[in-house]
């Protein structure tokens, strides 16, 4: 007889699982769990009761003569009818997507928080590469899929956040000035349920234009119907130190002779003359701590009207202890979620607030966002969400080559006697004259360097970031089978930024201020109609059909101005430039228009067709060839299903293929392709505009490129899922690629507007995932989780000279080019010359400058990361080895740093003299071993130069011991009737190590900012950090 | 559905049209500023004849040119100045101002002889056709190139021999919109150019004759063509004058070959060109060294560069009356255009002393014919890198200078020419192959065609 059954139904830790949802099998009678995991349900004696929750294996109970069935659920690791999001926000069924696809879920985000959710990403997904520029908090970082795709513009994929396309730029140049975040840190990790990576054309297809370099789809928590307001705080505190330093030498200081030192006022260069060699920074001096004395910079500290020698003596580890500090990072979320039968909601407040590991840099961000979905009736639903993003920054560190107020630029360069320490009390400090009467706290050196502590306290490089995401949608059921469904979303910002120089600062005496303001919207307005039905004997067929329109509208303004000179030292007012200042100005808009529809024709669900077309109207292309056309079709086949193959051995082998034409406009941004002069950014002795005939030559005939993509891919599972691989090979050409195409500027442009180059990205990408140890509830679990990419790039048929420049991708002789025949990013430079048998070439003693050409090359043969979790009874624990092996790195820490002398391995033949390896000419025509003894300054100040690159080009490859946490989850029955859901503590780790690296002094993962010229390229980044945070997680 | 995109994509921040002469100031102070620029034309152009020298990083001055900085000399000089001038001049035309066609003109010729003083063969006849779809030109032997701009300045002659049109003063940097000196410019452009061509059979005695009868050439200082910038910022202010901003005088200093001769001639030039050395004397650096400090020739042992030449608003040539003066003398001299080569060569001394701030007579060279008028337009060229430097090697005089200590390996006389750039190697390279085989090879020391002694 009918009676009522309840109980609880716990996850696999025990801890209350609320949304199960609960049927009685065979009839229409289902109820959910609750906020405690409680239900209860009207059944007879005998009936089956299903409990089914995405992300765990149904489970089945015969109702028998207890009233009360209470269990734990288990989860079903990579469960075979897990929903996965798809273009659009499109939900299917992984066994019916046909192409490779890879989610990660909230913890794998969230478990070893950054500031930036990118490096998150890192080692986690086959066939994404994620290179964090530096140790800087907030660094920017760069995401490819599938190797570059561009050459020019942006090869960064697509982001969408719950529908909404967000901005993910920089607009901050590594090179010179400051590094800022990407537009994806502005997202509170917390706030993070999902992050899914489509990869291939065929799952970026339905994205048109915008999606060629794949999408990152991220899915952020709601609340779930019928839960009870339920709160959750977040706490984390960590601490960061940087982890790989130069291997200095620690036996010669400053100066140039071996025999004498004197320092004046840091700002000459030779001895006795007009200042001492104070103004010399390099270390060829005289050997420490061999009882030299000395007056040094130090001696003006204690007593600057009388300067007397002091011991000329080493300070081994000044740099690593008195340079850089522990930079300290709270991470605060509290957020607030639940529902009704109609409605959820969730409100998230997060506060990060972080200091670098460089002194006076810093990081906050504030997040709030709240999202509701109402269910108006049956038919009717409406969804809000809204996100607003504080970043700001009283001090963003300076990097790069061309800035005079990067610091870590000192360090390479910094003379080894240096006491750091001594110049932190800048203002105790005496002042000594920069030239021209400006008078700054003393430092070891004021030619090329400010005293670091007085710059970062003084020449500050603000910077906020105010951002908005929202999103409206509404959706009708118009009948069982078909809905409507339309959302408008923005993406909004604004963007601050500010450089401040005080008089005296190196290359801007006379100080400097400018900034830069931008605003930037993009609204997308989205209609899709969704149809679903089965049809045939047994409803063997299954067919689902979408079909909509999007309207994009992008506008952006920038402002700028620069005060080249200032008046008043400090005032940084743009009405307090010397001359008149410079003004900047920048509008642009441009709108995409499209109409796409997907469908998928199932077959007795083993078998699965899918096909998506769209068509995109761009105003950036040239008036009336505005159209690109994006045709995919994707196929899945469940063999297993097929061919009756299940076992225990095998439980699932799916083989997918997909095709798919995408096309885009590259860089090809708004107004490029209509003629207009321009007005000198310099106005004729700053006050009468000059104009200017433009040196990129427009193109009316340029059409958009192409790309053909093709995969195919294997899925299979063993042993009741416990081993699972998924395999999959992938080949994209990318045709008549877009870009600025470099002419020889004798032709009076220096670039034209072209359709010029083709790139083929080929490769494969294998995950495998192994749950060694499985115990049921709070047993001992471990999993394996391994994945692999490895992408073959080449571009070719490159027009005219076969090669090209890349933007942003230039240090000193060093070129980062597209090449015919070559992966994109060969780094170009001059090379050693060579003797016969391929060995070094001296002349005189000193190594010979040979030709410019190929010494490596920016991209990595294959990544790879390996992930190991565990969990017994409350204790949870993860870890991930993050590997990149190939790829090369122009190391110019390593130039300069051989040159200045500063680096150990410059100790070598101090004394003696270098013979450096390698052969000589004979004078006979012949060669014989060089034997030719030269001093070391002159060997290093030639071997590492801009004259010969080759040098300091190293293997990139690295395995870094990336993440570790462990945390620790109170038991439920502890906090019986205290209100409080669950608690649990943890530690983790960031950078444990690096347990691999070829190149030295250097992480060789690092990269001037997120452009595709940009890597490979290095010149005194912010060392890496290792970062050890505590992390306290409530919920009530 | 791309109803409304001619307007989407119309841009508004740039214009569609401009008059004809409203890109002349940034042609001017371009072309200024790479005639200027310190890492070409001063260390190298500057460097080579000897009348600078670095004390430290002087790559240069042992014959490693900064390459990119002849990229950007040769790439800002086709594309931000020939192209420029091309245009003004097709604006003009269409307009009906002969005026701004013969501005156009003159300095599209200065910039052609600069390059090809520097380069030697290089692209002309079919330079700026990118419009046409010609991306790799072919290059001109040097001969053709001066046809060419002897042609391009008698058109600009013409122009302004017309009276037609006017220019806009507050875009004439030089001349604030006086024709009549524009015309007196234009001639002394062309009769510097015939002069550079005196060892080869382009050379036209009669022209030069012509051009000293109609009294258009520069020769007093009230006519001299120069830019005397405003602001202290670049691009409106004297190249060097960043030099002194960021507090890097002593990266750079005096040539002992430039020094010792005007101590042993007793110039008073040299106080305003040097500065004294911190014992007080003038101390001149020999070219190279690979560690110049440990050599003996360190910053603070030599002399820098004068405060005179090193300030925001110091002019900048693009030809002055103590040059043209001076090759007045040698043409009277040597090739029977009438006058007194001394006088002439008085009155470029005394151009050259007024031109540094001293009073005419107050220095009288020793007069000793060909040797000291060519020795003269070493001498007063300075600070003019790359009109030194093409005097210099035209001239021979002064024939005693050293190869620099530790020079570039390979490199075993003083360059007489750059070497093709890397983006022309690799964008033309075709082209660039053919030129280095018709004017005989791409090194530093190839002889440019009219370096015939």
């Amino acid at each position: 007889q009918e009676k009522t059954i309840s109980g609880t139904v716990s996850d696999e830790n025990g801890l209350p699982l609320p949304g199960v949802n609960v049927i009685v099998k065979g009839t229409s009678s289902g109820t959910q769990t609750d906020f405690d995991g409680n239900y209860s349900i009207s059944a007879n004696t005998g009936d089956v009761l299903a409990y089914s929750f995405v992300g765990y294996t149904t489970k089945e109970m015969t109702v028998g003569a207890s009233n009360n069935i209470s269990f734990s659920m288990e989860p079903d690791v990579q469960a075979i009818d897990e929903v996965v999001i798809t273009a659009l926000g499109i939900k299917k069924e992984e066994k019916a997507i046909g192409y490779a696809s890879q989610q990660l879920k909230s913890e794998a985000i969230a478990d070893v928080p950054t500031t930036n959710v990118v490096n998150s990403l890192s080692g986690k997904v086959a066939g994404v590469n994620i290179t964090q520029s530096s140790g800087d908090i907030g660094s920017s970082s760069r995401i490819t899929i599938r190797g570059v795709s561009t050459i020019y513009g942006n090869s960064q994929p697509l982001i969408v956040v719950d529908g909404i396309v967000m901005d993910n730029n920089t607009y901050g140049n590594a090179n010179s000035g400051t590094d800022i975040p990407n537009g994806l840190a502005d997202i509170n990790p917390q706030d993070i349920e999902s992050v899914n990576v489509l990869k291939g054309g065929a799952a970026t297809a339905l994205y048109g234009m915008r999606g060629t370099n794949g999408v990152v789809v991220i899915t952020t928590k709601a609340g779930t119907k019928k839960q009870a307001l339920g709160v959750e705080i977040n706490s984390t505190i960590s601490f960061s130190n940087p982890y790989i330093f130069p291997d200095y030498q620690n036996s010669y200081g400053q100066g140039h002779s071996t025999s004498y030192f004197e320092y004046v006022d840091g700002f000459g260069y030779d001895l006795g003359a007009n200042g001492g060699d104070g103004g010399t920074d390099e270390s060829w001096g005289p050997a420490l701590d061999a009882g030299f004395d000395f007056i040094q910079y130090t001696s003006f500290i204690d007593n600057p009207n009388n300067p007397q020698a002091k011991p000329w003596v080493s300070n081994p580890d000044s740099v690593i202890k008195d340079f850089y500090e522990t930079g300290i990072t709270t991470d605060n979320t509290v957020s607030l979620s639940g529902g009704t039968d109609k409605a959820t909601y969730r409100a998230s407040f997060g506060l990060t607030d972080a200091k670098g590991v460089i002194y006076n840099t810093d990081l906050k961000k504030y997040n709030i966002s709240g999202s509701v979905n109402y269910d108006l009736s049956d038919k009717w639903s409406v969804g809000f969400s809204a996100r607003y993003i504080k970043s700001t920054s009283d001090n963003r560190n300076a990097v790069g080559y061309g800035d005079p107020d990067n610091q870590i630029g000192q360090l390479v360069w910094g003379a080894r006697q240096v006491d750091w320490g001594a110049l932190r009390d800048w203002k105790n400090l005496p002042l000594v004259d920069t030239g021209n009467g400006i008078m700054t706290p003393i430092n070891w050196n004021l030619r090329y360097n400010n005293n670091p502590f007085w710059a970062l306290d003084n020449n500050l490089h603000p910077w906020e970031r105010n951002r908005w995401l929202g999103t409206a949608n509404i959706g009708y059921q118009i009948t069982d089978n078909l809905s409507i469904n339309a959302q408008t979303g923005i993406d909004y910002f604004n963007n601050f930024s500010e450089t401040k120089r005080m008089f005296g600062t190196v290359d801007n005496r006379n100080g400097y201020y400018s900034y830069v303001e931008r605003n930037r919207y993009e609204v997308n307005t989205q209609v899709l109609l969704s149809y679903n039905n089965k049809f045939g004997g047994n409803d063997q067929f299954g067919l689902s059909l979408s079909g909509g329109g999007n309207a994009m509208v992008n506008k952006y303004r920038g402002y700028s101005a620069v005060a080249q000179q200032l008046v008043i030292d400090g005032l940084f007012n743009i009405s307090n430039s010397s001359d008149a200042p410079l003004l900047g100005q920048s509008h642009s808009q441009s709108k995409i228009n499209s109409l796409f529809g997907t469908g998928e024709l199932s077959y007795n669900d083993y078998l699965y067709l899918n096909f998506t077309a769209r068509n995109d109207w761009a105003s950036v292309l040239p008036s009336g060839k505005t159209s690109i056309f994006y045709p995919s079709v994707s196929l899945s086949a469940l063999v297993h299903d097929m061919l009756d193959l299940n076992s225990e051995a095998l439980t699932f082998l799916k083989l997918r293929g997909s095709w798919a034409e995408t096309g885009s406009t590259g860089p090809l941004g708004a107004y490029d392709v209509n003629p207009t002069y321009a007005l000198s950014a310099f106005p004729l002795n700053g006050s009468s505009p000059t104009a200017i005939y433009p040196n990129t030559l427009w193109n009316q005939d340029i059409k958009p490129q192409r790309e053909t993509a093709m995969e195919f891919g294997v899925d299979a599972r063993f042993l009741s899922n416990r081993l699972r691989l998924d395999f999959t090979y992938y080949d994209k050409e990318n045709n008549d690629v877009i870009m600025p195409l470099e002419v020889s500027a004798a032709s009076g442009y220096t670039n034209v507007w072209k359709n010029a180059a083709t790139i083929t990205n080929k490769g494969i990408e294998l995950v495998v995932g192994a749950d060694i140890i499985k115990n049921q509830g709070n047993g001992l679990n471990l999993g394996v989780d391994i994945n692999f990419g490895k992408n073959d790039n080449e571009v070719s048929n490159i027009e005219g000279s076969g090669v090209l420049n890349l933007t942003n991708g230039s240090l000193w002789n060093v070129d980062s080019q597209a090449r015919n025949g070559e992966p994109i990013g060969v780094l170009y430079g001059p090379s050693f010359e060579r003797g016969p048998n391929g060995q070094i070439l001296y002349e005189n003693g000193l190594p010979v400058a040979g030709d410019y050409k190929i010494l490596g090359n920016s991209q990595p043969d294959w990544t790879g990361g390996l992930g190991i979790n565990a969990s017994f009874k409350g204790f949870n624990f993860r870890t991930l080895f993050d590997v990149k092996m190939g790829g090369e790195v122009y190391s110019q820490t390593n130039t300069w740093g051989n040159l200045a002398g500063v680096l150990e391995e410059t100790l070598v033949g101090r004394e003696t003299g270098v013979v450096g390896v390698g052969v000589m000419s004979d004078g006979n025509g012949g060669y014989v071993q060089n034997n030719v003894v030269v001093d070391a300054q002159s060997y290093y100040s030639t071997a590492y130069s801009q004259n010969i690159a080759e040098s300091s080009v190293y293997d990139a490859s690295f395995v870094k011991w990336r993440e570790l946490s462990l945390s620790y989850s109170l038991p439920s029955k502890m906090l019986q009737n205290t209100g409080v859901q669950s608690i649990s503590l943890g530690v983790n780790v960031r950078n444990l190590a690096i347990l691999y690296k070829e190149a030295p002094h250097i992480d060789p993962e690092t990269a001037f900012g997120t452009d595709v010229g940009q890597q490979g390229l290095e010149y005194a980044q912010t060392p890496s950090t290792r970062t050890i945070g505590v992390n306290l997680n409530v919920k009530f | 559905c791309d109803g409304d995109f001619d307007e989407v994509n119309t841009n508004p921040n740039d214009p569609v049209e401009i008059s004809e002469d409203l890109q002349l100031g940034y042609i001017e102070r371009t072309l200024l500023n790479q005639v200027y620029d310190y890492f070409a034309s001063g260390e190298c152009a500057a460097t080579w004849p000897q009348h600078l020298s670095k004390p430290i990083y002087n790559d240069a001055d042992r014959y490693f040119p900064r390459l990119s900085a002849l990229n950007a000399f040769w790439n800002t000089m086709y594309a931000s100045v020939i192209a420029d001038a091309d245009e003004m001049n097709r604006l003009a035309g269409e307009a009906g101002n002969r005026a701004v066609q013969g501005a156009a003109l003159t300095l599209k010729a200065i910039a052609l002889q600069t390059l090809t003083d520097a380069f030697g063969d290089i692209p002309a006849s079919e330079a700026n056709q990118g419009d046409q779809g010609n991306f790799t030109p072919k290059y001109d032997a040097q001969r053709d190139v001066y046809v060419q701009i002897f042609d391009m300045l008698d058109t600009a002659i013409a122009h302004f021999n017309s009276g037609a049109g006017s220019i806009d003063g507050g875009q004439d940097l030089i001349y604030g919109g006086d024709t009549a000196k524009w015309l007196k410019f234009a001639t002394s452009i062309k009769f510097r150019a015939m002069m550079r061509v005196s060892d080869t059979d382009l050379f036209d005695a009669s022209a030069i004759q012509a051009m000293a009868n109609s009294g258009n050439l520069i020769t007093t200082t009230a006519d001299n063509a120069f830019i005397a910038f405003e602001t202290e910022n670049a691009p409106n202010a004297n190249p060097y004058y960043d030099i002194v901003l960021n507090g890097r005088e002593a990266e750079w200093c005096m040539g002992e070959a430039l020094v010792d001769h005007m101590l042993a001639a007793g110039d008073p030039r040299l106080a305003v060109y040097a500065n004294p050395n911190a014992d007080g004397d003038y101390v001149g650096k020999p070219a190279g060294y690979i560690n110049p400090g440990l050599s003996g020739y360190g910053a603070g042992v030599v002399s820098e560069i004068g405060d005179f030449y090193m300030q925001y608003d110091t002019p900048l040539y693009f030809i002055n009356a103590a040059q043209v003066n001076l090759l007045l003398a040698e043409a009277a001299l040597l090739h029977g255009v009438s006058g007194d080569p001394q006088s002439f060569f008085m009155d470029g001394i005394n151009a050259s002393l007024v031109q540094n701030g001293l009073s005419a007579g107050s220095f009288t060279p020793i007069y000793n014919g060909y040797q000291s008028i060519a020795e003269q337009l070493w001498v007063s060229t300075y600070m003019q890198g790359y009109e030194t430097w093409a005097e210099w090697r035209r001239t021979d005089i002064p024939n005693d200078l050293d190869l620099a200590v530790d020079p570039q390996p390979g490199v075993g006389s003083i360059p007489t020419r750059y070497t093709y750039t890397n983006d022309e190697l690799s964008l033309n390279g075709a082209n660039v192959g053919a030129a280095t085989a018709n004017q005989g090879g791409d090194e530093l020391t190839t002889k440019v065609w009219w370096d015939q002694n």
